[in-house]
């Protein structure tokens, strides 16, 4: 019996150090013109214990930034951020009006229809490959 | 938004007595390639919007927003109202991606650049701030001010519209304008 709960033990703290993985949810691209510049994804996160989104990459884009807009003033801007955090059990949406995943050096255009493949890079959980539909350019947010 | 309210005086802005002048001459070229002044709005009303293609946020959403007041607007009001989408970034907005871009939201939006001198003379009309903002990697954003404006059949200058007004908001607008 003791050797058993040693084992337990052994196995609970294993998986007490693995962050479980972020929930993700209500993703979306904006379609993109052939001779356009660059795309956009949004999706919101979750995660249970808290994470932080590092990094993104897609094999539709050569480089996947995260951006800020901000309005102030009348006056619309983004910036670059480095990464964006996941407080423990809070959703935090990427979508229009705040932050946003932007699709650099895209190696083809979007197609209303298409499936963009995202690989989202966590601190704590580590690498999540997911897919978001990629809705008409006047799409205004994730089909429901 | 307060200090834009202060600025801005409907009614037209060529009143002697003061008050800012928004609006004015420009000649910017189409998704064509064509030409295209602000005579060739007169008799119709303008819905202006400066914004840019590589904009990820509010441009899109704004031209979806009037593409979809276009659709609620009666059809005779509808034929009496011109959507433009003019760019703040010529470097990258070509005349056909302004054009198709914009053409892409609503049919009737029409897309317009120009030469930088082009550009900057219609922004300075509609005393519009645009400004390069570096990002990583070579990218750039261009931070822009973000409000509709509504040009009468004069080519005087009606009002604006923020550009977080619903699709039913600014329809309405436009029918309160005259449209």
């Amino acid at each position: 019996m003791r050797a058993v709960v040693g084992v337990f033990w052994l196995a609970s703290t294993a998986l007490a150090h693995a962050a479980p993985a972020v929930a993700v949810s209500d993703g979306w691209a904006r379609a993109t013109l052939p001779h356009q510049d660059g795309g956009v994804a949004c999706l919101t996160l979750r995660s249970a214990s808290g994470d932080i989104l590092t990094g993104v990459d897609s094999p539709a884009a050569g480089m996947v930034m995260l951006h800020q807009t901000t309005q102030k003033n009348g006056v619309s801007a983004m910036e670059d951020i480095d990464s964006l955090a996941l407080p423990a059990g809070k959703a935090v949406a990427l979508a229009p009006g705040g932050t946003h995943l932007m699709l650099m050096d895209m190696k083809h255009a979007l197609k209303p229809g298409d499936t963009l493949r995202l690989s989202l890079h966590f601190s704590k959980s580590g690498d999540l490959d997911v897919s978001v539909p990629v809705l008409p350019v006047g799409a205004t947010g994730p089909q429901k | 938004m307060a200090g834009a309210a202060v600025l801005l005086r409907p009614g037209g802005g060529s009143r002697a007595g003061g008050g800012v002048q928004i609006g004015g001459p420009f000649a910017l070229v189409n998704g064509a390639g064509k030409t295209v002044t602000d005579r060739d709005f007169r008799g119709r009303f303008m819905l202006v919007y400066f914004g840019y293609t590589h904009c990820p946020d509010v441009c899109p959403t704004t031209l979806s927003d009037m593409a979809s007041a276009m659709d609620k607007l009666p059809k005779a009001s509808r034929a009496r109202v011109a959507p433009v989408f003019i760019t703040v970034d010529p470097a990258r907005d070509t005349p056909a991606l302004i054009g198709d871009y914009a053409q892409a939201f609503g049919s009737e939006i029409v897309g317009l650049t120009g030469s930088d001198a082009a550009v900057a003379a219609a922004e300075a009309a509609y005393h519009v701030y645009a400004a390069k903002h570096p990002l990583a990697h070579g990218d750039y954003g261009m931070d822009h001010s973000s409000i509709m404006y509504v040009m009468g059949p004069d080519g005087g200058f009606l009002g604006v519209i923020n550009d977080g007004a619903k699709p039913a908001e600014i329809a309405q607008r436009l029918l309160d304008f005259g449209a």
